[in-house]
């Protein structure tokens, strides 16, 4: 098996089916353009913005816990030979390009395409003119040297991402526990405030490839949270070389790097004092 | 443990703090009432609250339950003899050390006003933490002594109360003291004279203990980035010079810190060189906790 | 094409990108300096902040003269000349006897405690010294004494704890505590010191106080003189144990929390940690020790004085863990993390309006 998912795989694949999702159909892609269906153990790629090879998931969930907008949902493949569910992604439109599901699948079965990509990626002209550093954002934390190269070979597999622990204090405190009530009224108090604000603070921005973050620098003050809440922070999206100096303090202020910012508002959520905005692009 | 479904990480984690503004402007002004008289009140804090999202559970797998600290904390109590009334989320809200610290004063105190007001409500002459950074908030920003209710860490109310330990094979622990209970609180002895209960334990002291003790790098949940984790590091390779097999912490966030790190490091197999676990001190006794014929 | 070949050209690929971005970022920021990030070091010049000579320095110098020239003519107009009449080189012994100055009395008392050392041994008699001679090397001793003293305290503190391997915990781990009140005995050998120093100028002038106060005779100063000191002592070493055993702070912590609850209750926020940064003397001590500047490897750094001159940027103000390790070794006990909570909520004042 190749190791991850075809890169080319929105021009060489065929369109195969689709499969109902909240908002729109998910497309379904395989090789030779036929579908057996969820149990028939032959699933192919799944989705155009948001791709997951169903055939190489192995179904660890990093991909759901990653997501901060929810795009998927477990979805069951009963008697497939690598996992018996799959991450299914309904909530596709809803991709804010971050990804960070990428970054976190241990196989490599995920790729996202920028909705504003997808005709020229359909139409073949991926590999030929999508920027060297769309690719690089993809391979965070090779060599740079490598991330070019990974246009025209293979990627390489990953190593074993968990290496499991005996735990053995851990597995006691837990039968220990075993009959105990856990309090959870906390959490029942949070979840449903968490999807609200979570679902506000996403219909209020604006936000895609057309859309850019942007520091008020009069509000930030300098504290980093966007720094590393931004995905791409290792490539320079947010620059941090600033410095300005008042009478009474002085403070770096955050920069956004145009070129790599995908306008996927994760800083906005990060900064404390509303210092990030999303404005459209000129 | 009786929860079914592990809840993932949706959200990076300034939301949680948006959310607990959040819940601070959805006023609850409805007077309280419980059921009966405690002597003991158990605040179990954010630990449940957090567990929502701050679990990391892409790099945990589940294992960093926060909520596991309280559940153990009302066990031992129960077994000291102690019935705490749990003031739990439905009727408190968050302590605010956090926004205290991130300098949103604003925030900490409407949570001090509702907080201090369902304190008196409930009628506790003691209040209990298992956190240490709640400890100093409730003694110190909140000044609960000087309203009539004395605060105590957990570690403080256990010491002394006939609790039999005993490990079920020799271990060598050791006790990594918080900023906020040492430094800040000055209480270095109470989680020390818990650890000298357990049969089969050996105690042993990391390089730097005490009033010199190395912080988890993270406090108020400001930072987590590469010169916060240079510090958990050096605070676990301390541990590892030590050749221990448990790092007890006496906060549920020193607890989540290094956890995260521990777990973190299992994700790269060939940098990590600590072999230890790392526990909170509630859990730990729990585990070697010898329960009473009954 | 081989893989070096590819390697090569993402190579250059990738350095003209990097070029391309910081010329970017160049050319969009009007503020961006030569090097990104400057030592913070005392003893930059662009870095010192002070008065000019002129006008601030002259105005203040000249009122200050003025001044002192002023009360010079009035107590010239308006008290006596003390000199009564001439003296007389020829009188046999002065009453009161003349003094030296005030500084050096205890010297004088020195010379006056001293008496002859002899002794008669299985009655052969031994003259050892005279009391002028050892009245005199006592004096140089006592100075001596305040000379060696840090050389023999490091001395001992080396032979006590040999000190770790870590260059960073060398500061925390060696030698003794830093404020008196963690070492009750050093404290009181000084204030002994200090005690007996004062003692010695008071007997020095025995003559003169038996003038005006008869019962106040020569062998009642004599012992208080002893004994005083001692007594002085007793009691700081046993007040400062007591202390000690009480787990006290030199800094009370109600009066700490109340000045701080006062601050952010009545949201007045009048900086009270600045003044307490004002006790700052630059040991460095907190440098040493802050985990986080360890890590971030920077230049030297003095947190805590520098923060006073507001050598601080945003970077240090938010990305203090607020441990406390800096106030847990402070020889003055400044409380660094209240105020960087304070500062915080000072910025974030600022920036929601």
């Amino acid at each position: 098996m190749a190791a991850g998912i075809d890169r080319q795989y929105l021009s060489a694949w065929k369109q195969a089916a689709t499969h109902a999702g909240d908002s729109e159909p998910v497309q379904i892609w395989t090789q030779d353009g036929t579908y057996g269906g969820l149990d028939s153990g032959k699933l192919g790629i799944w989705g155009t913005v948001v791709g997951v090879d169903f055939d190489m998931c192995i179904a660890d969930g990093a991909c759901i816990d990653a997501c901060p907008v929810d795009v998927y949902e477990w979805i069951d493949s009963p008697g497939h030979a690598a996992s018996e569910r799959k991450p299914f992604m309904p909530r596709e439109p809803d991709c804010i390009v971050c990804r960070a599901c990428e970054e976190v699948c241990p196989v490599d079965a995920v790729l996202i395409t920028d909705p504003g990509d997808v005709e020229a990626a359909m139409a073949g002209a991926d590999a030929a003119a999508a920027p060297a550093i769309t690719e690089a954002v993809a391979t965070e934390g090779e060599a740079s040297a490598e991330a070019a190269a990974t246009v025209a070979a293979e990627p390489a597999i990953a190593a074993p991402v968990w290496e499991p622990k005996p735990d053995v204090w851990l597995q006691r405190m837990k039968e220990s526990l075993a009959d105990a009530n856990l309090p959870d009224t906390g959490m029942a108090k949070a979840k449903p405030l968490f999807k609200e604000i979570r679902k506000e603070t996403l219909d209020s921005l604006s936000r895609g490839k057309e859309f850019i973050a942007l520091v008020h620098n009069d509000k930030c003050i300098g504290c980093t949270q966007c720094v590393y809440f931004c995905n791409f922070a290792s490539i320079d999206m947010i620059g941090w070389e600033l410095e300005t100096r008042t009478d009474a303090f002085e403070s770096k202020k955050a920069l956004i790097v145009e070129d790599t910012c995908t306008g996927c508002t994760l800083c906005v959520f990060a900064c404390p004092v509303e210092a990030i905005t999303m404005e459209a692009r000129a | 443990m009786s929860r079914t479904e592990p809840y993932a990480r949706t959200i990076p984690h300034p939301l949680f703090e948006r959310m607990i503004i959040n819940d601070v402007d959805t006023p609850d002004e409805a007077p309280w009432q419980p059921e009966r008289q405690h002597e003991y009140g158990y605040f179990p804090g954010c630990v449940d609250f957090m567990d929502v999202e701050v679990k990391f559970s892409h790099l945990n797998k589940g294992d960093a339950d926060h909520a596991s600290i309280a559940a153990a904390a009302i066990k031992l109590m129960n077994a000291a003899g102690i019935d705490p009334l749990i003031l739990d989320m439905n009727s408190f809200k968050c302590c605010g050390h956090d926004q205290l610290w991130q300098g949103q004063l604003e925030v900490f105190d409407e949570l001090k006003a509702h907080n201090l007001r369902r304190m008196q409500e409930s009628g506790i002459r003691t209040l209990v933490v298992t956190c240490a950074e709640g400890y100093r908030t409730f003694a110190v920003d909140y000044d609960l002594p000087g309203q009539g209710i004395q605060v105590e860490h957990i570690t403080q109310t256990l010491r002394g109360r006939g609790l039999k330990f005993k490990s079920p094979e020799p271990v060598r622990v050791t006790f990594h003291d918080p900023c906020r209970l040492g430094r800040m609180m000055g209480e270095y002895d109470a989680p020390r004279d818990l650890i000298q209960l357990v049969d089969g334990a050996e105690m042993v002291e990391l390089e730097n203990s005490r009033e010199k003790a190395l912080c988890c790098g993270v406090s108020s949940m400001m930072y987590c980035n590469d010169a916060t984790k240079a510090v958990r590091k050096k605070r676990l390779d301390q541990g590892t010079d030590a050749e221990i097999q448990v790092m007890l912490g006496g906060c549920p966030k020193c607890y989540m810190h290094m956890q995260c790190l521990l777990n973190e490091e299992r994700m790269d197999p060939g940098e990590h060189n600590h072999s230890f676990e790392m526990l909170d001190l509630m859990q730990f006794l729990s585990a070697c906790l010898v329960e009473e014929a009954a | 094409m081989g893989d070096d070949t590819e390697n090569l050209i993402s190579e250059y690929q990738q350095g003209r990108q990097a070029e391309d971005a910081a010329e970017r970022i160049g050319r969009r920021t009007e503020f961006t300096r030569e090097t990104p990030r400057q030592a913070h070091s005392v003893l930059e010049a662009s870095h010192v902040k002070g008065e000019p000579l002129y006008p601030h320095e002259l105005v203040r110098d000249s009122v200050l003269t003025l001044y002192v020239t002023s009360i010079l003519f009035f107590l010239s107009a308006f008290i006596p000349p003390p000199l009564h009449r001439a003296a007389d080189p020829a009188a046999s012994t002065a009453f009161p006897p003349p003094l030296p100055d005030w500084y050096l009395l205890w010297a004088f008392g020195c010379l006056k405690v001293a008496w002859d050392i002899e002794f008669t041994i299985l009655g052969h008699h031994f003259f050892l010294m005279t009391a002028k001679v050892w009245g005199t090397l006592v004096q140089g001793m006592i100075i001596g004494m305040v000379v060696a003293v840090p050389f023999i305290d490091r001395a001992l503190g080396y032979l006590i704890d040999p000190g770790p391997k870590e260059g960073m915990m060398d500061v925390l781990n060696s030698g003794h505590a830093r404020r008196p009140i963690e070492d009750p005995v050093r404290a009181a050998i000084g204030v002994w010191g200090l005690a007996f120093v004062v003692m010695l100028s008071i007997y020095s002038i025995n003559a003169n106080i038996v003038l005006y106060y008869p019962a106040v005779t020569t062998s009642v100063l004599a012992r208080v003189t002893l004994w005083g000191p001692l007594a002085c002592a007793g009691l700081t070493y046993l007040w400062l144990d007591r202390r000690r055993a009480e787990g006290a702070r030199p800094l009370s912590d109600e009066e700490r929390f109340e000045l701080y609850r006062d601050g952010i209750t009545s949201r007045r926020m009048q900086r009270i940690y600045e003044f307490k940064l004002n006790r700052c003397y630059q040991c460095g001590l907190c440098d040493d020790i802050c985990p986080v500047r360890t890590n971030e490897g920077e230049e030297e750094l003095n947190i805590i004085f520098n923060t006073f001159q507001n050598e601080h940027d945003g970077v240090a103000k938010w990305s203090c863990i607020t441990c406390g390790m800096c106030t847990a070794i402070c020889p003055q006990n400044i409380e660094y993390v209240d105020y960087v909570l304070e500062q915080r909520a000072i910025a974030l004042q600022g920036a929601a309006t």
